[in-house]
């Protein structure tokens, strides 16, 4: 009897649960293992909340993410809703679906985020992308090598001449050779300085008409980090902190007391066998305050097949409940919805505050179609030669100005 | 014997070339036991003081790489297998049989070895994801069971046995299939090994085609099990090394225990003893 009850309850069960398993969307992503637990968190918490969804994880390394992403969009495939940086590269292959219509029709809080970072998920005035976070650097400082020289630490009135100062008394040497850099920085922080100084890159970062990188601030904010490497020797020149495994690496091992890179690091530190911390860039000599925006976002595959369930999905994946779990999450993100107050206070990463204010003086650097090919020909090799001591920023920028403004009028 | 100062010179070229070669290994073996602070030390130390021998538990937890390690084996030696037939019965009609257009028939296929791969990529990848084969084996197996190399490299080996001693057999009576499995196979040992030996590594090692093909972590192949470890700013490069480490013990064992099949089948077979 018992028995025949059973086989009546699982026909039943059999009845039911293709009922329920309505739609299924996939959802593609990268991360390293300390990186996935919110990806998972959110996945699970949705699909309890909405039984009738099924969602499919593609995950894939960071290193080959873009390939596969790639590949599965030529082919007209492609997860439903997927995680991405440069968003105009695709929204210009027509792979994204605009959101525009949808947050309007929708009401979603878009007004919540920082809106230098909307910018940069942004491809010709149109939204294509939910920013995840910002990735605004900081400058993490080693405290036993402050206190050793006898430097007061890093704070928030801190500008250019200060930094220089104390990256000076920082380096030490030892029979002609540097054994500690005062400061590291990173390859691809310079518009950060230039915006600093009150300079720009391009007259617009998205459209841009004029190079004004040729500018007297610009140009100073150039030689200021050409100077810190070759006049003062107090940074290691790029390639160099490249072979030396990455200027996290120069920090962990005590070869640099200061670096200027990203939030990423506070989990890359944790484990170093000396006192640090993290304070706000330093202002430019003027007090102005810039930082670079950008980090990763969300998109809805342009081919979906399950649009509506697509973007029920990323309502709540971008929304104040998912940016909050990202935000919570132990390898937290600086969140980009800095407007909701569930979201800020969810974000408890060390040094939080500082990375908020960072975030919050985020500046969009150039991203257009044709800036890789005007960097990689013009702007790259001009640096190159400031970083390498082999020209000073006025005549190397100088001398690719009129190039650059006359591809810029093609 | 003595030895001569020819020989010392060898000896010593040849070790450094033994030491050149090992130092990575050495390295990857070596950063595999450091604690993840010790990786970059400046001045650079071999061994660590304090061994994480728990490296080797925790890369099977952190990511699913014992089911990566059981896919990559799976698909590797069914790859392998698959290859050595193919392309041996391809090589033995394009070496042993006569027809016409044969000669120009080979040709094409041998251009196929100039299409680098990566133009095939996208509508292979079409083809696979029509048939409704992304996240199989199948998907991830079956385009690599035919190649214009392996059939090349057996066919220059077949043609080297004498027609003579195929025709006896077709004149005592036996098929193409006799031939081919009694006489021609079994000459074909050393050929057989050299190409099961570069199907298995180049297989084993395979990264593109696994990546773009597998969505679900259940069917990833180890190498792209082992790059989900480097993430975009961080990298646990001592579990990396665990991994790499122990992803290297297949294609070592194939190539000691491969190597001895080689070597045995250059001695053996019909012309051993002549």
């Amino acid at each position: 009897m018992t028995k025949k009850w059973l086989a009546y309850a699982v026909a039943a069960l059999g009845l039911v649960s293709p009922a329920l398993a309505q739609s299924t969307i996939s959802f593609g992503y990268w991360g390293d293992p300390p990186e996935l637990p919110p990806f998972e968190e959110i996945v699970s918490k949705y699909q309890a909340a909405h039984p009738d969804v099924k969602i499919e994880i593609q995950h894939a390394p960071w290193s080959g993410y873009f390939t596969r992403l790639d590949s599965q969009l030529a082919a007209g495939a492609g997860p439903d809703v997927f995680f991405i940086t440069n968003v105009p590269s695709y929204a210009s292959r027509g792979a994204l679906a605009p959101l525009d219509d949808l947050i309007k029709a929708s009401n979603f809080p878009i007004d919540q985020y920082v809106p230098s970072s909307l910018l940069t998920h942004s491809f010709e005035g149109k939204l294509y992308s939910i920013p995840r976070d910002s990735a605004p650097s900081a400058l993490y400082y080693n405290s036993d090598a402050f206190d050793a020289v006898g430097v007061a630490y890093p704070n928030a009135d801190w500008k250019w001449a200060d930094l220089r100062d104390a990256a000076i008394k920082l380096t030490t040497t030892e029979g002609g050779r540097i054994t500690r850099y005062g400061l590291a920085l990173e390859s691809n922080d310079w518009a950060t300085w230039v915006q600093q100084n009150g300079g720009k890159v391009f007259d617009d970062p998205l459209k841009p008409t004029t190079f004004l990188l040729a500018e007297p601030a610009a140009v100073e904010a150039i030689q200021y980090i050409g100077d810190l490497i070759n006049k003062d020797k107090v940074t290691p020149n790029f390639l160099e902190a490249e072979q030396a495994g990455g200027t996290a690496q120069l920090f962990s091992s005590g070869q640099a007391a200061m670096v200027i890179t990203n939030p990423s690091r506070l989990g890359t530190f944790a484990d170093v066998p000396f006192k640090w911390a993290v304070a706000n860039l330093p202002g430019g000599p003027t007090g102005i305050h810039s930082n670079r925006t950008g980090g990763a976002g969300f998109a809805i595959n342009a081919n979906s097949k399950n649009p509506e369930a697509a973007w029920a999905f990323l309502q709540y994946l971008a929304g104040p409940e998912g940016q909050s779990i990202f935000a919570g999450a132990k390898a937290a993100a600086v969140p980009a919805m800095t407007g909701n107050e569930t979201v800020r206070a969810a974000f408890k990463a060390p040094f939080g505050d500082v990375f908020l204010k960072e975030a919050d003086v985020g500046e969009q650097f150039p991203q257009f179609p044709r800036f890789v090919d005007l960097s990689n020909l013009y702007i790259q090799p001009a640096l190159d030669l400031v970083w390498n001591g082999e020209s000073t920023a006025a005549d190397a920028i100088g001398g690719i100005k009129d190039k650059v403004n006359a591809e810029l009028a093609k | 014997m003595g030895k001569t100062a020819t020989d010392w010179v060898l000896f010593v070229v040849l070790l450094i070339g033994a030491l050149l070669m090992s130092g990575p290994f050495v390295w990857m073996i070596a950063t595999s036991f450091k604690p993840a602070a010790d990786v970059f030390q400046f001045p650079p130390t071999l061994f660590t003081a304090d061994p994480q021998v728990e490296n080797y538990v925790r890369i099977f937890s952190t990511i699913p790489f014992g089911r990566a390690m059981a896919n990559s084996l799976v698909v590797s030696v069914l790859v392998t297998l698959l290859q050595l037939i193919t392309c041996s019965m391809a090589a033995y009609a394009f070496a042993c049989l006569r027809f016409r257009g044969r000669e120009v028939l080979f040709l094409i296929y041998l251009a196929a070895l100039m299409v680098p791969s990566q133009v095939t990529l996208i509508p292979n990848f079409i083809l696979i994801k029509s048939l409704g084969w992304i996240d199989t084996y199948q998907g991830l197996i079956l385009p690599y069971a035919f190649s214009s190399f392996g059939t090349f490299l057996l066919r220059q080996y077949l043609k080297s046995i004498p027609a003579e001693l195929l025709e006896a057999a077709r004149i005592d009576g036996a098929s193409h299939a006799q031939i081919y499995l009694t006489i021609v196979l079994p000459l074909a040992k050393p050929a057989l090994g050299a190409l099961a030996i570069f199907t298995f590594v180049a297989q084993w090692n395979n990264f593109l085609w696994p990546l773009i093909t597998t969505t679900k972590p259940d069917m990833q192949v180890a190498i792209v099990a082992l790059a989900t470890l480097q993430g975009q700013y961080n990298t646990d490069w001592p579990l990396l090394m665990t991994g790499s480490v122990i992803a290297i013990v297949p294609v070592l064992l194939v190539f000691v225990f491969g190597n001895r099949a080689f070597i045995a089948g250059l001695t053996t077979g019909a012309f051993g003893g002549r």
